[in-house]
């Protein structure tokens, strides 16, 4: 099988360096290793550095300390500080565990985080069958933005608005992700002098970090609002609007929206007041949504905004 | 084969052999099973292993690995009868997931989680545990819209297989109706849990949206699930299954209505001038179709079928009517 002889080559690497006592200088590892022999020194010192990274990624501690009075460099991992003592899960916590690890990237992080923790402890039986999380599927942005918002570094992309029309190039202070269905990015927008939310389906191409190493940005003290769930939880809200829904609608717009019950009518109607954003045009189209089991009341500017969108959809073409 | 694979297997391996050495009396197939793999992946690991070791790599120095009656053997690698630490990728999954369970509402489980996460710190590395409880802190998942207590019931009889009595706000028909269901599987999918149940009212799997149940009670009697069922077909979310009753409508959205193409799961998708886009999709849910379409206005055309198109308009004339009274 491809991908063997790497394989081999880390496994016996991670071996050495486990299991020697005192730590090894890089001749010394040389030798040991049967891969690293027959190799130029340019290409060895190339395969050594690329092998450390992948050790440390797979979550060992690589020690490096002076071994001689010339300043020789030794390596070695600690077992204490870089193997997992057995971190003391009772069964019950790692079946609760369970349910969380699966639904993650397909996965294979938390499995296998999981299945670290159940080293020396009773085997993990998987909770109720009962129920499927949705998969957390990882964009493919995710990577660089757990990056950029852990080192504080402004972000670029290429956003299209709406999912559609052309993307504009954007630059951002990445705050945090959120992910309700799909991910999210909250970030605040120099340019706009705003925090806002983008979804990251919506960003074509890749997502790139600012150059240099220190941080680009202070966190700001508090942290911001999370991603509306519907426009009712807009940002800025800039007025209040009144919408009477049928009655059969109200108890799940009220369950929904945890609006305010400001009336009812002899018909079982029910008014809710709600905060609206100054661009009416997504709560327009929520209202819409509907049909004619919701009216909006006030302000006139939504009212008018929702009757003029079921004109044209109705096929009039008449104003006013 | 790429690099990617190549690592991902080897983090495998290391966790594998821990957890055989401290496992002894696991099977062939548990193993496989708890680490996602098939016998031959299996057995190529073993391959692998038993080529390392420590120098020279003499007979004494060599992992002793083999498959002797359907056990795993792993010896003479006690240097690797520990996992490494968590990483800060598998910390992050762990915690962020674990901490949108368990703000699952009325979860039996909450309790152990909950503990369970405050001893994750101690797992990861030193130097990552810090970063990665920060970072989890700016990453948040929201599991879905779950009707109050509501979830915490249907769970429950999903397991105790009970019959269930809801009253069913089906938006599309606005209209209240009460059903017995039997349900089979809780769901969630793009921000909402639904549950798959099998209706009395139309006698069919039916999939009901949670947040729209107003409430649920036992019934008393227990039902059997239907043979063949397969929670599996459920996995990308309940829109992804084929319905019998399913129509093919073929829709043109403008740029302001391209949301849509995020909310629908849709097939043949045709970039058209002016940042507009042709789609098809298939879903049995024509009145929560039309809803959508009085949502997007103007700026979403049906091309086909016709009564699609006549029923937005329909809906569109008895919405205006309730201005004009």
């Amino acid at each position: 099988m491809a991908g063997s002889e790497k394989i081999e080559r880390l496994l016996n690497l991670v071996s050495l360096l486990l299991d020697t006592r005192r730590p090894l200088s890089v001749n010394d590892i040389r030798e040991k290793i049967p891969s690293y022999e027959g190799q130029s020194d340019d290409a060895f010192h190339r395969m050594f550095e690329r092998d450390k990274n992948d050790v440390r990624e797979l979550g060992y501690v690589i020690e490096q300390e002076d071994i001689d009075a010339w300043g020789e460099t030794g390596y070695r991992i600690r077992r204490d500080e870089g193997l997992l003592d057995d971190p003391g899960f009772a069964p019950d916590e790692l079946a609760a565990l369970s349910l969380a690890a699966q639904a993650w990237g397909g996965g294979a992080d938390g499995s296998l985080g999981l299945l670290k923790l159940s080293v020396g402890s009773g085997v993990a039986e998987p909770g109720s069958t009962g129920w499927l999380l949705p998969r957390v599927s990882l964009d493919r942005n995710i990577a660089v933005l757990f990056d950029a918002i852990t080192a504080r570094k402004r972000v670029r992309f290429a956003y299209r608005t709406g999912g559609g029309g052309e993307p504009h190039e954007r630059e951002l202070e990445p705050l945090g992700l959120y992910h309700r269905g799909t991910w999210y990015l909250t970030g605040y927008d120099r340019a706009r002098e705003a925090v806002r939310n983008f979804k990251l389906s919506r960003v074509t191409g890749s997502i790139e970090q600012a150059p240099g190493k220190g941080p680009d940005f202070e966190p700001p003290a508090r942290r911001p609002r999370g991603v509306p769930h519907g426009p009712w939880e807009g940002d800025e809200p800039a007025g209040t609007a009144r919408v009477a829904f049928s009655p059969d609608t109200a108890w799940w717009a009220e369950r929904r929206t945890g609006a305010r019950r400001v009336g009812e009518d002899a018909d079982g109607w029910v008014t809710l007041e709600m905060p609206v954003a100054a661009e009416m045009d997504s709560f327009a189209g929520w209202v819409a949504g509907f049909a004619d089991a919701a009216v909006a009341l006030d302000p006139p500017e939504l009212r008018d905004a929702v009757i003029a969108r079921l004109r044209a959809l109705a096929g009039r073409s008449r104003a006013g | 084969m790429p690099a990617e694979r190549t690592t991902e297997r080897l983090k495998r391996i290391l966790v594998l052999v821990p957890w055989v050495i401290s496992h002894q009396t696991a099977t062939v197939d548990e193993v496989c099973e708890r680490f996602g793999i098939t016998r031959e992946e299996l057995a190529s690991d073993v391959d692998v292993l038993m080529l390392c070791g420590l120098p020279p790599f003499g007979p004494g120095d060599l992992i002793e690995a083999f498959i002797e009656e359907d056990h795993l053997q792993i010896g003479m690698a006690d240097y690797l009868a520990r996992p490494p630490r968590l990483t800060r990728a598998e910390a992050i999954a762990l915690l962020v997931m674990g901490r949108a369970v368990a703000a699952l509402p009325g979860l039996e489980e909450a309790e152990s989680l909950r503990s369970a996460l405050g001893k994750l710190a101690g797992a990861v590395s030193p130097g990552e545990a810090e970063r990665a409880s920060e970072l989890a802190d700016s990453v948040a998942v929201e599991l879905g819209a779950t009707g109050d207590d509501l979830l915490a019931e249907l769970r429950r009889a999903v397991d105790e297989r009970a019959r269930l009595r809801i009253e069913y706000y089906s938006s599309g028909r606005d209209e209240m109706t009460e059903r017995e269901v039997d349900p089979l599987l809780l769901c969630a999918s793009l921000g909402y849990w639904y549950v798959i149940a099998i209706d009395h009212l139309s006698d069919e799997e039916r999939t009901f949206r949670v947040d729209r149940i107003r409430g649920a009670s036992a019934t008393g009697e227990s039902f059997v699930p239907p043979e063949g069922f397969d929670p599996s077909r459920y996995l990308d979310g309940p829109f992804f299954t084929p319905s019998p009753r399913d129509l093919l409508v073929t829709l043109e959205l403008e740029p302001a209505a391209a949301w849509i193409r995020e909310v629908v799961p849709f097939e043949n998708e045709k970039e058209l001038p002016g940042g507009r886009f042709r789609i098809e999709l298939r879903t049995p849910h024509f009145a929560w179709l039309v809803r959508m379409l009085l949502t997007a206005g103007e700026a979403a055309t049906v091309v086909d079928p016709p009564e699609l198109r006549e029923a937005a308009r329909e809906a569109a004339v008895r919405a205006l009517a309730r201005y004009e009274r």
